[in-house]
């Protein structure tokens, strides 16, 4: 396996390990119509943390196992399968993208419905995070691409 | 998955003729992966005429005796 497949495979497991928890805990806000931008805040902040603080070992790691470069200039092929990844995520994400500003109206009907004490606070948080779903969820499939096209090659 | 590119290759007997030469071995001498040159041999991915060039020089032959243009191929619509 090559370093560049090894490192998509650490970073989807730690993005989904550490995100997935993130967005699990603001759906979980949501469920009870209780949202601290606050709180949130520095809890994507810490998620971030931790997921830098898990790939990032986990990466070198991986080289000094496999006795590996750490970051290899990628030759043609490794070129070619992350052009074509990237080319995957940024699609997804100009979609989502503008799935979520056609999806704003809704998103201000709810915040104004169930956060009455708030509402302009609320819609803010559930854009701003909406925004950080679609493009973690884009860095993720990309990465999931990477592997399937490494795959594909094997 | 798209077709496999319309060019065989002799790089398994170009490296069984150079003392059982690994994919590993080559893989370093034209400075790719060794996953790239598995991909290449089994015809899974064609290799830009710069590599093709470098893997030929490896061996010390012309190009056509490492990649051939299969010439009943059609192309697709």
């Amino acid at each position: 396996m090559t370093m560049r497949e090894k490192v998509a495979w650490i970073s989807v497991v730690a993005s989904l390990a550490t995100f997935g928890w993130y967005f699990w805990s603001v759906w979980a806000d949501y469920s009870v119509r209780m949202f601290d931008g606050d709180a949130l805040f520095w809890r994507f902040v810490w998620c971030t943390v931790l997921a830098i603080a898990i790939m990032l070992p986990a990466s070198l790691l991986a080289a000094w196992l496999g006795k590996q470069q750490f970051d290899p200039p990628a030759d043609e092929l490794e070129v070619r399968i992350e052009a074509f990844s990237n080319r995957i995520g940024l699609v997804l994400l100009e979609f989502a993208l503008v799935g979520i500003v056609l999806l704003s109206k809704t998103i201000t009907d709810i915040a104004r419905a169930d956060f009455q004490v708030d509402p302009v606070g609320a819609t803010a948080i559930m854009l701003v995070n909406l925004v950080l779903f679609a493009t973690a969820f884009a860095a993720v499939v990309r990465e999931i691409t990477i592997i399937i096209q490494y795959r594909r090659y094997a | 998955m798209p077709p496999p590119p319309p060019i065989s290759n002799t790089i398994r007997r170009l490296r069984f003729d150079h003392g059982e030469m690994t994919q590993q071995q080559l893989a370093d001498a034209i400075g790719m992966t060794r996953q790239t040159v598995a991909a290449i041999e089994q015809n899974k991915y064609s290799p830009s005429l710069e590599a093709a060039f470098r893997i030929a020089e490896v061996f010390g032959v012309e190009i056509g005796a490492v990649f051939q243009w299969k010439a009943d191929h059609k192309p697709q619509a």
